[in-house]
């Protein structure tokens, strides 16, 4: 009985890997794609037009105040954006403008498999997503 | 030979693209150019053509980028700076805030995130507000009104109506009003009629499915139409059915309801990637408009990508168009594609359907132009 039991939080356990393993892959299919150079890039923030407003609102200006110290170590990508007049404004030219910040004007970022209605964080190691969570503040 | 033979296949080609082309019930006869100041962008959530008293027509909407609401007296802008706290605070402005003309100088704000509606005059002095809701205590109402482009505010004497969304999602919305008459003389408010009966079946999706459209007719009646439901109804302003009448799009199919439970949800988990993925991949009735002279109503369809589509990203619809008389007759249905035409800013001016061009938009940020388009037998 306890074998069973185990065996199937082992089973569990390997499903999950292999969701993960496909959400990765999907990450990992659309950066190369975009065919950014993430050779001294440790994080992706992909930061999408709709959704959580407030939390849009937040990786947006935690960025726009302290860009200057992640700007080599951090790609910030916007995805959904539907007028790039409108993301000026709301984002700022200055933010924009800086070497690492992308537009995904393709919109791979929406796609199913990977969209979120929050602000994401990809972990990047060897140019390669190695996790994926929400964006939170207290992670840089 | 040859050549004659290509010749007739290539003019038997054109003559069947002809034949598609003839099919079209309105035609562009005119364009309106707005120019836009820097903080101005598409990104309109509420905006209206108000005609006066001088039968001049005015352009407005809210601009949530600077807390304003731009108007239009001729091309040029015109702008009114709402202050968002203190004694003429309306808050800010958001998607979810929409505004309504009901004279040259005096304009009506519906701020949803507050509970509250503004009566405001041209200077951007609040000359009274209303209390709509109470934020804080949730339970204690069933919907709250709120207004869009497409499914703008309207009044009709001393009461604005205005489309509700449901507090409470999953729930069963039997007895509950879609649409609130708010009386801005005495501030007394009633909701009035409840979804038709098609939606006594079945959970249908998100709650944009569940949303009222409607518009006054010629007879001083209220024309309401559901996004599920292929008929209009027609209804007094005390919210008494009257008559209905069908009124289908050849986009829209028998819609499948997204389950069979109608409190879906209620009870477990609800899979909110599914719901998501079958409401915008489901066409739906999305708006009901008329024009100034009541003579002419739109019925705005929102026909959704595929399921395909909706997983890859490609989630905004195109649309169509079907025109209807004051005797409810059908004049005909017209597509429009999502890349040319923005599909939240199609709304009815005197001279016409008014459609803005995301196309154009794209090209010069600076200006928002307006396609007018007419049935072909009125040109």
């Amino acid at each position: 009985m306890k074998m069973k039991g185990r065996f199937l939080i082992l089973l569990c356990m390997c499903l999950l890997i292999s969701c993960q393993d496909q959400k990765e892959k999907e990450y990992n299919r659309i950066l190369e794609e975009l065919n950014l150079d993430l050779s001294n890039i440790s994080n992706i923030v992909i930061i999408p037009n709709e959704g959580c407003g407030g939390c849009i609102t937040d990786a947006t200006i935690f960025f726009q105040e302290n860009f200057l110290s992640f700007r080599d170590s951090t790609v910030i990508i916007f995805t959904g954006v539907r007028d790039l007049k409108q993301l000026q404004l709301t984002v700022g030219s200055k933010l924009l403008d800086e070497k690492n910040v992308f537009i995904d004007s393709k919109n791979l970022f929406l796609n199913d498999k990977v969209s979120s209605i929050y602000p994401q964080r990809l972990n990047i190691k060897n140019s390669n997503t190695s996790a994926y969570s929400l964006f939170e503040r207290s992670n840089f | 030979m040859k050549i004659l033979l290509r010749l007739l296949f290539l003019l038997l080609l054109i003559s069947c693209k002809k034949d598609l082309i003839v099919n079209e019930v309105l035609s562009e006869t005119d364009q309106k150019s707005f120019k836009l100041n820097s903080t101005s962008t598409l990104n309109i959530n509420s905006a209206e053509f108000f005609i006066n008293k001088d039968d001049n027509e005015i352009f407005s909407f809210l601009n949530t980028n600077d807390n304003s609401l731009v108007y239009y007296l001729s091309s040029s802008p015109k702008k009114i700076e709402f202050a968002s706290e203190g004694e003429n605070g309306v808050g800010r402005f958001s998607i979810t805030t929409s505004h309504h003309f009901i004279s040259q100088d005096s304009i009506l704000i519906l701020q949803t995130e507050m509970g509250k509606l503004f009566l405001s005059n041209l200077d951007g002095k609040i000359l009274k507000s209303i209390d709509l809701f109470d934020l804080n205590d949730r339970g204690s109402f069933v919907n709250y009104p709120t207004g869009s482009t497409l499914k703008p505010m309207i009044s009709y004497g001393e009461i604005l109506f205005a489309g509700c969304n449901f507090v409470k999602f999953f729930n069963d919305y039997s007895n509950y009003g879609t649409l609130q008459k708010i009386n801005f003389k005495n501030s007394q408010l009633e909701n009035i009629i409840s979804l038709p009966k098609k939606y006594d079946e079945n959970f249908w999706g998100t709650m944009f499915k569940y949303r009222i459209s409607f518009c006054l007719s010629e007879k001083g009646t209220l024309l309401v139409s559901f996004p599920i439901d292929d008929e209009v109804y027609e209804y007094d302003l005390e919210g008494k059915l009257q008559a209905s009448f069908t009124c289908k799009s050849e986009y829209v199919e028998n819609v499948k309801p997204f389950n069979a439970n109608k409190v879906y949800g209620s009870g477990s988990s609800p899979d909110w990637g599914k719901i998501n993925s079958y409401s915008l991949s489901n066409s739906d009735y999305t708006a009901l408009i008329s024009h100034p002279n009541k003579k002419q109503y739109y019925r705005i369809v929102y026909i959704r990508p595929s399921q395909g589509d909706v997983t890859t990203g490609k989630k905004i619809p195109d649309f169509s168009v079907i025109v209807f008389d004051e005797k409810h007759q059908i004049q005909g249905e017209q597509r429009f594609s999502s890349s040319k035409f923005d599909h939240t800013l199609v709304m009815a001016t005197e001279g016409g359907l008014a459609i803005a061009r995301k196309d154009l938009y794209d090209e010069n940020n600076e200006e928002l132009v307006f396609s007018i388009f007419n049935l072909n037998g009125d040109l």
